[in-house]
């Protein structure tokens, strides 16, 4: 076990060291090959930037996987989840390059969940909420599907400022992490550790000032590893009791931020009679750096929101079920919402008025 | 017409010694009292029990025992709005603590609701952040739910037109209750300085009115003489401007004067009056000066324009009122002094102000004073079918406030 310890630490320094040294590469060759975000009226940020994260990372990992065996066992044993990470970063890579139409990104990312909810990676118990334990086959795949495709594109949708959606993916991922371990998936907490140390290094040059983006290469990448591991890791028979109790709680609080902010954005979004998918600014995001008009503020506040959730989660489930618990999460970031919205009219007002009296 | 039952609800009570509202309730009962049926809540911590009066001026007294001001005021405020609403016709509510209160009294109560805004208190840097938000809500309970509000000042009129889309009416103060003193013997060996020409501020000594800037710039202006009257050692604030003007010749500081008598005689005495609130709507203490006929030096903040008409003279910071005090001549005092004579005979009288109030408690008993501001054809008929009709201007009116 020692040895596997060595193990574990050098592939994540190598991630590390590989992704650190290779991203200023990267930014180099971006410039060649146009892949640049440019600034338009609704983005956030006012210069081009290239666009390189989500390659970095895959990069990494294909260099680590010829370096360390177990990473490469664990790649190729199975085939529909590598094979779809990587037609997934390609995808988000050339929709970074080329603007793909979302209708077929949507349709790429349905057929690789299809995949891998037919390998075997599938949600089958409720594990008792709602009352609910095994569900039929067709729910099964219906659920994962819906279950993958919606984290993937909400974590898609939270980048959107500098740090944000590397931060998240690195909590979530640091969390899974430390599950697998426990639950002695060795193999996964391999993989994990591989990408958490990219990622680290990718954060390095994006939080603010950012030198580089994620891209939706990057955001799909990361939203579909985090939902398929958190997926097979409550399937896992049960090593540990405590941790099969608990572990389905702690990733809906990991994903409740992302997932709920996209839906409140697509409902205020339908209530205004446009579509969910018009590009507006009024994501958490957005209202914060309306707010605090500093990125690393926002992303902070938003990490600290997010890494309370889950640690709140975690303690209330001694107490409360996990139905309870998702609702209260619900509530809680919907009032939230509700607060900036609240602070943003008052800071608007006050400002209006000052102006308005030394006239 | 048979005569309205009207309550008075936020302030501390009366017969009063100072305070604007208090002031205005005074007045009112003393002019209306053969018109209204009123009652005046009163806080019983000011009032000791041994010499309240059942009624003063024909209003009736009710004593609560808590703080007019500051965190009792919402209790307060909740209990006599509360209490009101067994008897009276129209609740006339001063201040907008219990703000949260009135949707509710509006929904279940058929009484009618005036509401007094009194400046815009949750801008005020003197409260904190949680308290800034309740009033900023408080406020906009108070307007939405009141069936006419009241504003004591062009300015905010406009302010509540922009915010609210409604329409305030102004009633602003009166100050016909000072009066010109002119100086006995021992007033000189009492106040040595009356025999020099000075300029005069009586104020609350807090920053946002300015004492600092009026300081800064006489204690650069040997040959001016200022008198400050205001409570110093109230605050830190006030200690530490005291320590520091303290050894100007010509900055005199005194404390709290309450004989009005004494006030008014050194007031109506004085060359020109400084006047450096920034905080919203019409000071009771710029229009006594203007009563006065005293020139008046303001600070450049809209409330004071609008009060002043415009024809005082403005400063923003020190060095413009070294400027101006050192450069204006005693015939355009004498010019200023008169115009704001003539606009306070005009506009600050009590008997105009409480004709006012009459008027508006009468007219809100018989229908909800309109709160739109644009006219209905422009928000019921479509922009398309009004431009068909060729009457589109009916959509877009220019506001009286969108000055140009």
């Amino acid at each position: 076990m020692t040895q596997n310890l060595y193990t574990f630490v050098a592939l994540f320094v190598t991630s590390f060291i590989i992704a650190l040294a290779g991203y200023p590469l990267l930014i180099r060759l971006s410039a060649k090959l146009n892949f640049t975000d440019k600034p338009n009226a609704r983005k956030v940020h006012k210069q081009p930037v290239p666009v390189v994260g989500g390659i970095g990372i895959i990069a990494t990992l294909a260099l680590l996987s010829l370096l360390f065996p177990e990473l490469r066992h664990t790649l190729t044993a199975n085939y529909a989840v590598s094979v779809s990470l990587l037609v997934l970063a390609i995808t988000g890579v050339l929709d970074d390059r080329f603007d793909i139409s979302a209708k077929v990104r949507l349709l790429i990312q349905l057929t690789a969940a299809y995949a891998v909810a037919h390998s075997g990676i599938r949600i089958t118990t409720f594990h008792g909420y709602m009352g609910i334990n095994e569900i039929p086959v067709g729910f099964q795949y219906a659920f994962t599907i819906i279950l993958i495709a919606g984290v993937t594109n909400a974590v898609n949708l939270v980048d959107g400022i500098d740090g944000l959606a590397g931060s998240l993916a690195l909590t979530n991922i640091g969390v899974l992490t430390i599950a697998s371990f426990i639950l002695g998936e060795t193999g996964i907490a391999m993989l994990l550790l591989a990408v958490a140390g990219a990622l680290l290094a990718f954060l390095r040059y994006n939080w603010r000032p950012a030198r580089i983006f994620m891209g939706d290469g990057g955001s799909l990448f990361l939203g579909f590893l985090m939902s398929v591991t958190g997926i097979y890791l409550t399937e896992v028979p049960a090593v540990n009791s405590v941790v099969q109790d608990e572990l389905p709680v702690v990733l809906v609080a990991c994903f409740a931020f992302p997932v709920v902010d996209a839906l409140r954005v697509f409902a205020g979004r339908m209530q205004k009679g446009r579509s969910p998918f018009a590009a507006d600014k009024t994501h958490m995001h957005h209202k914060l750096i309306q707010h605090f008009l500093l990125h690393n503020s926002a992303t902070r506040r938003i990490l600290m929101l997010h890494m309370s959730l889950i640690v709140g989660a975690l303690v209330l489930h001694r107490f409360i079920s996990m139905s309870m618990i998702s609702v209260m999460l619900l509530v809680f970031i919907m009032l939230y919402s509700l607060y900036l919205d609240f602070a943003q009219n008052f800071s608007v007002w006050y400002r209006k008025i000052r102006h308005y009296e030394d006239s | 017409m048979d005569k309205k039952k009207l309550a008075i609800i936020g302030t501390a009570g009366i017969p009063s010694e100072y305070g604007g509202f208090e002031t205005l309730v005074e007045h009112l009962t003393y002019e209306l009292n053969d018109k209204m049926n009123m009652t005046v809540y009163c806080s019983g911590k000011k009032y000791n029990k041994e010499g309240r009066k059942k009624s003063h001026n024909g209003a009736r007294l009710v004593y609560l025992p808590f703080h007019a001001n500051g965190f009792q005021s919402i209790i307060y405020d909740s209990i006599s709005i509360l209490h009101a609403v067994f008897y009276a016709d129209v609740l006339l509510v001063l201040g907008v603590s219990a703000g949260l209160l009135l949707p509710l009294i509006r929904l279940f109560t058929g009484k009618k609701i005036i509401t007094s805004i009194d400046g815009l208190e949750w801008k005020r840097s003197k409260w904190n952040k949680m308290t800034r938000w309740f009033l900023w809500l408080s406020e906009w309970c108070a307007v939405k739910a009141s069936h006419a509000n009241i504003a004591d000042n062009e300015s905010i009129q406009d302010y509540t037109a922009m915010r609210y889309g409604s329409l305030s009416n102004i009633i602003e103060y009166g100050a016909d209750h000072v009066m010109p003193v002119k100086p006995q013997e021992d007033d000189y060996t009492r106040y040595p300085f009356l025999v020099r020409t000075y300029a005069i501020k009586v104020c609350r000594i807090e920053p946002e009115n300015n004492i600092h800037i009026v300081l800064d710039a006489f204690a650069a202006m040997d040959n001016y003489n200022l008198v400050v009257v205001g409570n110093w050692n109230a605050s830190e604030y006030g200690i530490a401007l005291r320590e520091k003007y303290s050894t100007g010749k010509n900055i005199i500081m005194l404390d709290p004067i309450y004989n009005q008598r004494d006030i008014n005689m050194l007031r109506s005495n004085a060359v020109v009056y400084v006047h450096g609130h920034s905080a919203g709507g019409t000071n009771p203490s710029l229009v006594e000066a203007m009563h006065l006929h005293l020139p008046v030096i303001a600070f450049g903040v809209n409330y004071n324009r609008t009060t002043t008409e415009g024809k005082a003279l403005y400063f923003r910071t020190s060095e413009d009122l070294k400027k101006i005090v050192s450069g204006v001549r005693l015939r355009e005092l004498k010019q200023t002094g008169a115009a704001m004579g003539a606009i306070a005979d005009r506009r600050y009288k009590w008997s105009v102000i409480a004709g006012k109030y009459l008027y508006l408690v009468n007219a809100v008993c018989d229908n909800s004073i309109a709160h739109n501001l644009k006219p209905s054809a422009g928000r019921r008929i479509s922009a398309s079918h009004l431009a068909d009709i060729g009457i589109s201007h009916l959509q877009t009116t220019a506001l009286f406030y969108e000055k140009r």
